[in-house]
């Protein structure tokens, strides 16, 4: 019963994570490598506020700034290397290959920095550690009160998300924009806006992720975007690349397939048996469990 | 997307140009030729270290534990009127960066080179030097692979020799049953691991259960219920940085009671984000501020003066390490490779004392005292029993 709630925190952690990049790798066909980074700046930046500034912030507001900070980010990133590259680039498989370059480089910058300026020892995100409650549900099983908040966050944001996506005016917009961007343009859709709402959506769900992360952890290090984000591209291929519902199953998919394993062996298993499953569901849909063939993605 | 076009030979040749002087900008200078006698009026030694990367904490406390050596050397002329100086490079917790820096260094002939803290790096950094036929001097490195020529000398009491007087410290509180988790992926973890599980009869307890993660996994809650789920009477932390306070947290939200033993890694105030679900945890170190010593103390009040940050044992380690060279250099009263060598063996047997206390260095490995180290309310001391 513990390795069930185990499963669902960790299967929303996921979702919450890999929302942000599932949504710029469908919508703008940007696959955002930095966005492991900015989740962990997103942490680092309240870090800064909290510790190195001494400004004493309760949790909410610790929050609303890394909401901020992950947003503007992803902004800026948008702003300085992508469009830049896009704009210089001959062709959309030249602009792709070097946008994700492009945000190799921009995560190994933030990362160095937030290394530098850490010495690369574990942060928090409060200046005195959250202590979470602990609720025993009996026979050996608990539940604190950041789970909860976890899991029940993660999928709602995830699910309005998703609705938001289908049903919107803004929503159709930028699924018109993953469907054809030239045409989407001479339909009076504003590709340069519609790229920046998405990035500083992502950026925003990154930064959510990293306080919520960093609380149930008790702290992160600047390398603790790179692991995340190697399971969020897996929840996406998983899930199928554009589909918010399938970032949310393909999430508890695959933490539900890593507790099994580590649960019923020694754990040295875990990462092999779960990317193997992975492949074996892109071997039977290569698109994904809910993945539709380009042109109608989102 | 514009269409714009440009020579692709100026392009080519530009960056050819500018990576070779990037590389130029970065590459160590050759040093001076060895002297077969006297040493000259700057000793220049280099010190490759894990200046990014997972080994980053070591590697930077490693490069202010060198630089204070030197400082110190030098303002008490400990080599008469020679001046030591020191250069770095980064070998970012990567082996073949570290093997590309070791390179360029082994042939670069420095008297003395300062190796990197991470097993990874040391383990592509020691064959090369070796080679060179390099004196040089590791921080940590506790794996196999690094001691691999009478020329390589470690710094670092080895974690498994520190082990057993944490062993020792459970068995004392009368456990039958311990579980563990450990990062399967790092040598020194699994070899802790193991020692556990061999020697633990010998102190009276028994493991029943190991968990294994990766030492890049933050979320760690699955294994660890799986070793509350063994319920056993103690824990043992074999795992890294932000690992260890995550597994106590999650120990005392299981309502765990028990000792919990750690290694080394759970110093240096990686546990402070746990809070005080980390009381009580004890380790095993070579090293920690408030050691007992003159020398120690002296240690931390220049650290503490000069970096406003209390000094780890990497930092007092990389002190000695230099100074270790240092006494090497003035004993050969050469730069030549051979003598600086046989100057280091026999420094290191007769021994010395550093920050880290008595120190000898036998086959190239050193020792020195272990101590037992407690966390509690936010910081780790020294415990009052060291002979449990």
């Amino acid at each position: 019963m513990e390795q069930l709630i185990n499963a669902i925190v960790l299967g929303a952690i996921y979702c919450l994570f890999a929302m942000g990049l599932g949504l710029t790798w469908g919508t703008l066909n940007v696959l955002n490598l930095a966005h492991g980074a900015v989740f962990m700046f997103s942490a680092f930046t309240c870090y800064l506020i909290t510790q190195r500034a001494d400004v004493h912030l309760p949790i909410a507001v610790v929050l609303i700034v890394a909401v901020v900070a992950g947003a503007l980010m992803e902004l800026g990133l948008d702003l300085l290397v992508f469009r830049q590259i896009k704009r210089r680039s001959r062709t959309q498989g030249e602009a792709e290959m070097s946008m994700l370059i492009g945000s190799i480089g921009a995560s190994a910058i933030l990362v160095t920095v937030a290394e530098q300026l850490t010495a690369d020892t574990p942060f928090t995100v409060t200046a005195v550690p959250v202590k979470a409650s602990v609720y025993h549900l009996g026979s050996g099983v608990y539940v604190t009160n950041v789970e909860i908040v976890i899991a029940v966050v993660a999928p709602v944001l995830t699910v309005g998300f998703a609705l938001w996506i289908q049903r919107s005016r803004m929503g159709r917009a930028m699924r018109a924009l993953a469907c054809d961007a030239p045409t989407s343009g001479l339909m009076g859709i504003s590709e340069g806006r519609m790229s920046a709402l998405a990035m500083a959506i992502s950026g925003a769900t990154a930064g959510v992720a990293g306080v919520f992360l960093t609380v149930y952890l008790d702290s992160v290090t600047a390398d603790s975007g790179s692991d995340l984000l190697l399971r969020a591209f897996a929840v996406v291929v998983l899930g199928g690349v554009g589909s918010m519902w399938g970032t949310l199953i393909g999430a508890f998919v695959l933490a539900g397939g890593e507790t099994l394993v580590t649960a019923t062996t020694s754990g040295i298993w875990t990462s092999a048996v779960s990317f193997g499953l992975i492949i074996a569901v892109l071997l039977v849909r290569p698109s994904g469990l809910f993945g539709k063939v380009k042109g109608v993605r989102a | 997307m514009s269409s714009r076009r440009g020579s692709p030979a100026c392009g080519i040749g530009g960056g050819i140009i500018l990576a070779l002087a990037l590389a130029a900008c970065g590459s160590p200078v050759l040093a001076a030729t060895p002297a077969a006698h006297g040493l000259p009026s700057t000793v220049a030694l280099y010190s490759i270290q894990d200046l990014s990367g997972p080994a980053a904490t070591p590697g930077l406390d490693d490069e202010r534990g060198d630089q204070l050596a030197v400082a110190d050397i030098n303002r008490e002329k400990f080599l008469g009127s020679a001046r030591l100086t020191i250069s770095f490079g980064n070998s970012a917790t990567d082996p073949t960066t570290a093997a590309a820096v070791a390179s360029t260094v082994a042939a670069a002939r420095y008297p003395i080179v300062i190796g990197p803290p991470a097993s990874s790096s040391a383990v592509a950094v020691a064959p090369i030097m070796a080679k060179a036929d390099q004196p040089t001097v590791f921080t940590q490195a506790g794996s196999d692979g690094v001691l691999v020529s009478p020329y390589i000398y470690r710094m670092t009491t080895l974690q498994a020799s520190l082990y057993p007087l944490t062993m020792k410290w459970l068995g004392a509180q009368r456990v039958k049953t311990v579980a563990v988790i450990q990062d399967s992926d790092i040598p020194t973890e699994v070899r802790l691991t193991d020692e556990l599980k061999a020697d633990g009869p010998r102190y009276g307890f028994k493991v029943v259960d190991v968990e294994s993660v990766l030492a890049t996994q933050s979320n760690i809650a699955s294994a660890m219920s799986s070793v509350l789920a063994a319920h056993t009477e103690a824990l043992a932390l074999n795992v890294v940085t932000t690992q260890n306070a995550t597994a106590a947290t999650l120990a005392q939200q299981g309502s765990f009671k028990g000792p919990i033993i750690a290694e080394e890694s759970a110093a240096n105030a990686e546990l402070a984000a746990a809070g005080s679900a980390a009381n009580g945890i004890v380790w095993a170190s070579d090293w920690i501020a408030g050691s007992p010593g003159q020398m120690s103390a002296t240690f931390t009040k220049e650290y503490e003066a000069t970096y406003h940050a209390v000094p780890t044992n990497w930092a007092a380690e990389s002190y000695d390490a230099v100074w270790f060279a240092a006494r090497g250099l003035k004993q050969a009263d050469s730069t030549s490779p051979a003598k600086v060598q046989a100057a280091l063996t026999s420094v290191g047997s007769a021994g010395f004392t550093g920050a880290l206390g008595n120190i000898t260095v036998v086959n190239g490995q050193e020792t020195s005292k272990p101590l037992l180290i407690s966390w509690n309310d936010g910081s780790q001391s020294v415990m009052a029993n060291q002979n449990p």
